[in-house]
């Protein structure tokens, strides 16, 4: 290996070292654009391989890693979370009313009281949260009642399958959702992690559901609503969850967005 | 005395931070106009924009900026295959840069004209 060769070398180690606060990716990127560029400076400016003093001048136009690093943060938009403390509320609420409605199951709380209450208070909060538009509000509040109704009419028409189809489904779509936020680089982890606890929060009411469809003096008809009343408010949740935009996250250009570069 | 004499020091930023400041504002901009008139590849846009005096110090500092220009649509990128080496990837401006320029432009010499009636202490339309 040439002596320039290790300079540039160790120049690179020093700027991937400046830029590890990067994710991996973007750090590769800016590491192969900027070494490309210094092959580019290199024979612009006929620097031989053998002449040190050359290429630390090349190296000197490409700028001290600091400096590069620094540009870097600045053009990096900080990682604002999602979910303002509103929308934190209001999806919390969402899941906890499934939670306690499933504790109810075991005699502890008045289910259908508590559940309502919490219910309402959610979409309450997500009515006054500037992190939903108007058309995920709606869909957020009607979520619920749609979802019972579909079930409790599938279940006139096709019994306790029909039920399960809806419930299926539902799942199915949450759960792809959640696998599309995850997919997306733009979401800081603590927003995935967010969106990702209300899965395990399902987990758990599902399985007071099921114990209490095994309870002899209920019938399928009030199992169907007591599920209904457990799952549905967390649909509602999860909907919201991936819906949130708090409005500091507008993607379009505009001269006044923009704050420094260079 | 002491202290009025230390605040009128502090307010004369040095010469390099003076330009830095300036320059911070204006860059993107000045990137945008370059592509306005081409498609260029990173090196070579970088090599315009070293033509001018002060507007690039560092040469690796324009990458991160072109990266957010990227993240923020206000530049299109196309890879090309290049005789030289590996491939390049190209930047144009997209129609929101287009719109940003045009306002930048607008606002730069509004700005400009009115910083130089206050510093040579001309009046409005005497320019």
């Amino acid at each position: 290996m040439a002596a320039s060769d290790r300079v540039i070398d160790a120049y690179l180690h020093e700027l991937a070292n400046a830029l590890r606060w990067l994710p991996a990716a973007e750090r590769e990127e800016f590491l192969g654009e900027i070494s490309s560029h210094i092959e580019a400076l290199r024979h612009d400016m006929g620097a031989s391989r053998d002449d040190v003093a050359a290429i630390r001048k090349v190296l000197e136009r490409v700028g001290e890693p600091v400096a590069i690093a620094r540009a870097a943060a600045i053009a990096t938009p900080r990682e604002r979370s999602r979910f303002g403390p509103i929308e934190l509320g209001s999806i919390s609420l969402l899941a906890l009313s499934s939670v306690l409605v499933g504790v109810g199951f075991f005699g502890f709380l008045d289910p259908g009281w508590i559940g309502t209450s919490l219910w309402c208070g959610g979409l309450l909060l997500a009515w006054f949260a500037p992190g939903w538009r108007l058309p995920d509000k709606v869909v957020g509040s009607l979520l619920a009642p749609f979802v019972f109704l579909l079930s409790v009419g599938l279940y006139e028409g096709a019994g306790w399958i029909g039920v399960w189809l809806v419930y299926g489904v539902a799942l199915g779509m949450w759960f792809a959702a959640l696998h599309f936020v995850w997919r997306q680089s733009t979401w800081p982890t603590r927003d995935k992690r967010i969106a990702a606890v209300l899965p395990a929060l399902l987990g758990l009411t599902v399985v007071f559901g099921a114990w209490g469809l095994e309870m002899p003096q209920q019938g399928h008809g009030v199992a169907i609503s007591e599920i209904s009343w457990i799952a549905l408010p967390l649909f509602a949740a999860a909907y919201l969850s991936v819906r949130c935009q708090l409005p500091s996250h507008s993607k379009h250009w505009h001269p006044d967005l923009v704050s420094v570069g260079g | 005395m002491l202290a009025l004499h230390a605040t009128m020091r502090s307010m004369v930023a040095p010469k390099d931070a003076l330009v830095a400041q300036m320059r911070r504002g204006s860059l993107q901009y000045c990137v945008l106009a370059l592509l306005a008139r081409r498609e260029l590849y990173a090196f070579e846009l970088i090599q315009e924009l070293a033509k001018a005096d002060s507007l690039v110090t560092a040469e690796g500092t324009i990458y991160p900026l072109l990266s957010r220009l990227r993240r923020e649509g206000a530049v299109e990128t196309t890879w090309r295959e290049s005789d030289q080496g590996p491939p390049r990837r190209y930047y144009r401006l997209s129609a929101s840069g287009k719109t940003a320029l045009t306002v930048f432009k607008n606002e730069w010499r509004q700005f400009r004209t009115a910083v130089d009636v206050v510093l040579e202490g001309k009046e409005h339309g005497c320019l």
